[in-house]
């Protein structure tokens, strides 16, 4: 081979490498991705010239930590929140609370009981007269049990107002939040109204007797 | 939007950090030569201030943990630590004007570099927008913080029972979230920016550990920050404790390079190597007991995969040294001490897989693709044993070639290995998203392989697949230290994700949900990098020789 030849297959070989480097290189300067992304529900984990901080400021907590920070000073540490997914997660990584609406492998399937309330979507439903009374139930049982068995007791709903937030169009329980503030106070009362979130106590009904048979 | 709502946060992160674990570089360097030498580079004195703020972070919760006080009161440890240090340093540093303890290597390259990174992954911001499980983290720490426990009475989470997570990084959050009042949320996005730097520097140190090459290492580490790879070249995840690991895991490998370099170039007997060996390199050692301890407390499988990937430099050095054509000693792959080494944990692995099957299997009779899957470790293992064996027969060595090959090359389902390139055909996915594939065996069983669509389509194509092959090409081309790590990694890791019955006996002896990760050691950017570097040297010495 000569040395024109040899030349020619090193600078080849260069330039494969580089333009397949290149290639690969450039989801971080697509700008398309980005929006292509979000409306595919999939995450951003690479870095990009043209994510910002926004994305993450609106669609984080970091603007309810008002109304975190009052919610923690009036709630009772150590029960369980209901909540929609995304502020379920919120409130258990700034809150002394528990919660049970979460993904199904870190924890959902746990409890049969409350994987039924949530995968049938009754608290979605507290409108229909048939559902609030399983729902009501629900809470007795719940709250029977917990005491009996000396664990986290079902003692708060947290209703997310906010509208720029999407990571919670992810459930039902933000989408009906306006007929689950009307209902959820039948069987609660109002601890908080915050700019973004709303406490609500739910009445101790653990004394109420269990129904016979 | 206040895009500096978590300015303070970093603030905090540079004290709790950084700070303590800097002054006690600084201490260490100005006493230890050893240590010096080792973390003159400015990433090696970063890292090391970071990874020993976290120990002495974890320590002092750990003790306040055992005498049940609250981890509020950190800071008076920590505030005494930092006077005591300032103190030494005076003593023994600044008084005596030994400076040198504060050198460092650095150049505008790689600094700007390192800029580049925190200034997008600042603007960026880490909190991933769409729900993940970084919040099932973030809420441990948090429970961490209000109970001032490791180790939290109930499920963090559900209040319903979980299993245990190395705590050290939680309860590093859960200490700046207590001494700061700064959600654990601001930390988690701020520490993005930070750990993602550590992360390519730590990079950087092993491309530069292994060539000995700064101009490779470099572009090594640029390119880990611009090709897509599985889950470790994700820097918007940076602060999760994975990636914590996987950091402590790259400076790993840059300490045990340096390890490796004292092998003396002679063949000198094993005590004449064993004990200067020790003697000279007590710090690298100590070192690496250290980032073993921070990865045991922090994510826990890196450990697996340090092992594994110098168990794979050992297979590609055995293989490098029976394909040689010539007798022409290279320290990287023909010191008897590996040779030893090696033939010894090869001999483990077959007495521990055979241990295994047997326990797997008896008393049950037949052949099934499990047991298929049991056995076929047990004879790759021989196969290897025998190969390092130099038999003077070049027949007797073609034909264990052969078996090996045979073996090897028969494990492997194409139609999965195919369907990494076309999604169409992809195997049947397990009842979760998370969950292998199912392959079918040659007796009709079920072999768990891993499904491409995890981490690792997007990971490996194409820079990342094709590595594997270039790594390969360069082993021959050139071998060396580099060339045998990343050719020995990149093969062990293919054949792992493409052979259903590699990849099922993993899964069963390690128990553990994410043996795909195991192709987190293909180092694609320092092979690509390494390739640059040498296509440039071959295209500068034909251009010497026609002029």
């Amino acid at each position: 081979m000569s040395i024109i030849q040899k030349r020619l297959l090193v600078f080849f070989a260069l330039a494969s490498v580089l333009v397949l480097l290149a290639y690969d290189a450039r989801p971080h300067f697509d700008k398309g991705l980005i929006q292509l992304k979000r409306q595919n529900n999939s995450a951003q984990r690479h870095w990009s010239l043209f994510y910002d901080q926004r994305f993450v400021f609106y669609e984080g907590p970091f603007r309810y930590q008002d109304d975190i920070n009052q919610i923690r000073d009036l709630i009772e540490p150590s029960h369980i929140v209901l909540s929609d997914l995304a502020t379920s997660y919120y409130a258990a990584a700034s809150l002394p609370v528990y919660v049970r609406n979460v993904h199904r492998h870190q924890g959902r399937t746990q409890s049969s009981s409350w994987r039924k309330l949530l995968d049938q979507r009754t608290a979605c439903n507290l409108h229909q007269q048939d559902v609030f009374s399983a729902f009501k139930t629900f809470i007795d049982v719940e709250q029977r049990n917990s005491v009996s068995r000396g664990q986290p007791q079902f003692k708060y709903v947290l209703v997310n107002k906010d509208s720029n937030n999407k990571n919670l169009r992810l459930d039902c329980l933000w989408h009906r939040r306006a007929l689950l503030m009307k209902n959820i106070v039948r069987v609660s009362k109002l601890k908080y109204e915050g700019e973004f979130l709303n406490l609500y106590e739910i009445n101790d009904r653990s004394a109420t007797p269990a129904p016979e048979g | 939007m206040p895009i500096y709502f978590n300015a303070v946060s970093h603030l905090w992160i540079g004290c709790l950090f950084i700070a303590n674990g800097l002054m006690l570089t600084w201490l260490l360097r100005s006493k230890f030569k050893s240590f010096r030498s080792f973390t003159q580079p400015l990433e090696a004195q970063v890292l090391s201030s970071f990874f020993i703020s976290l120990g002495l972070n974890g320590l002092i919760l750990l003790l306040l943990n055992w005498m049940s006080l609250e981890f509020s009161l950190a800071k008076w440890p920590l505030g005494l630590i930092a006077v005591g240090q300032m103190a030494l340093l005076y003593a023994f540093v600044i008084r005596v004007k030994a400076y040198h303890a504060f050198h460092f290597e650095i150049n505008i390259a790689r600094a700007a570099l390192y800029l580049f990174v925190f200034v997008v992954l600042f603007y960026n911001g880490g909190l991933i927008d769409k729900m993940s499980d970084s919040w099932w983290h973030m809420s441990l720490a948090n429970k961490i913080a209000l109970e001032s426990a490791f180790s939290p009475a109930v499920g963090h989470l559900t209040g319903l029972p979980t299993r245990y997570y190395p705590p050290l990084w939680h309860g590093n959050l859960a200490l700046a979230n207590q001494l700061s009042g700064i959600s654990i949320a601001v930390y988690w996005n701020s520490l993005t920016a930070w750990v993602a730097v550590f992360k390519v520097m730590a990079f950087y140190l092993f491309a530069y550990g292994i060539s000995k090459n700064k101009t490779a290492a470099l572009l090594a580490a640029i390119l880990f920050v611009l090709l897509p790879g599985m889950g470790v070249a994700y820097l918007r995840v940076s602060a999760w404790p994975s990636h914590v690991a996987y950091t402590a895991w790259y400076a790993m490998f840059y300490v045990f390079t340096l390890f490796l370099d004292s092998l003396p170039d002679d063949k000198a007997s094993l005590r004449q190597t064993l004990l200067p060996l020790i003697s000279t390199s007590a710090s690298k050692l100590i070192s690496l007991l250290f980032l073993s301890i921070v990865i045991f407390f922090t994510h826990k499988a890196e450990i697996l995969w340090f092992v594994v990937a110098w168990f794979s430099y050992l297979i590609a050095a055995s293989l490098s040294r029976s394909l040689s054509a010539n007798d022409h000693y290279i320290v990287a792959r023909d010191h008897f001490l590996m040779i030893y080494c090696y033939r010894a944990i090869l001999t483990l692995i077959a007495v521990f897989a055979l241990w295994f099957a047997v326990n797997q299997h008896y008393p049950k009779a037949g052949v099934s693709d499990q047991l298929l899957a049991n056995l076929l470790p047990i004879a790759i293992s021989i196969t290897l044993l025998l190969l390092d064996i130099r038999f003077k027969s070049k027949m007797v060595l073609r034909c264990i070639w052969l078996i090996l090959l045979a073996l090897v090359l028969g494990s492997v389902n194409y139609t999965h290995l195919y369907s990494l390139f076309v999604p169409e055909l992809a195997l049947q996915a397990g009842q979760f998203y998370e969950s292998s594939a199912v392959a079918i065996g040659y007796f009709g069983g079920e072999l768990q392989v891993p499904s491409w669509h995890l981490q690792l389509r997007s990971g490996l194509l194409y820079s990342g697949v094709l590595s594997v092959i270039m790594a390969a090409v360069l082993l021959i081309v050139k071998p060396n230290r580099l060339s045998i790590l990343t050719a020995g990694t990149g093969c062990v890791a293919m054949l792992f994700c493409a052979s259903p019955y590699l990849y099922h006996w993993f899964q069963a002896v390690l128990d553990y949900h994410s043996p795909w990760r195991i192709s987190l050691m293909i180092f694609h950017p320092i092979v690509w990098a390494f390739a640059l570097v040498t296509l440039n040297e071959f295209r500068k010495t034909l251009a010497n020789s026609q002029t």
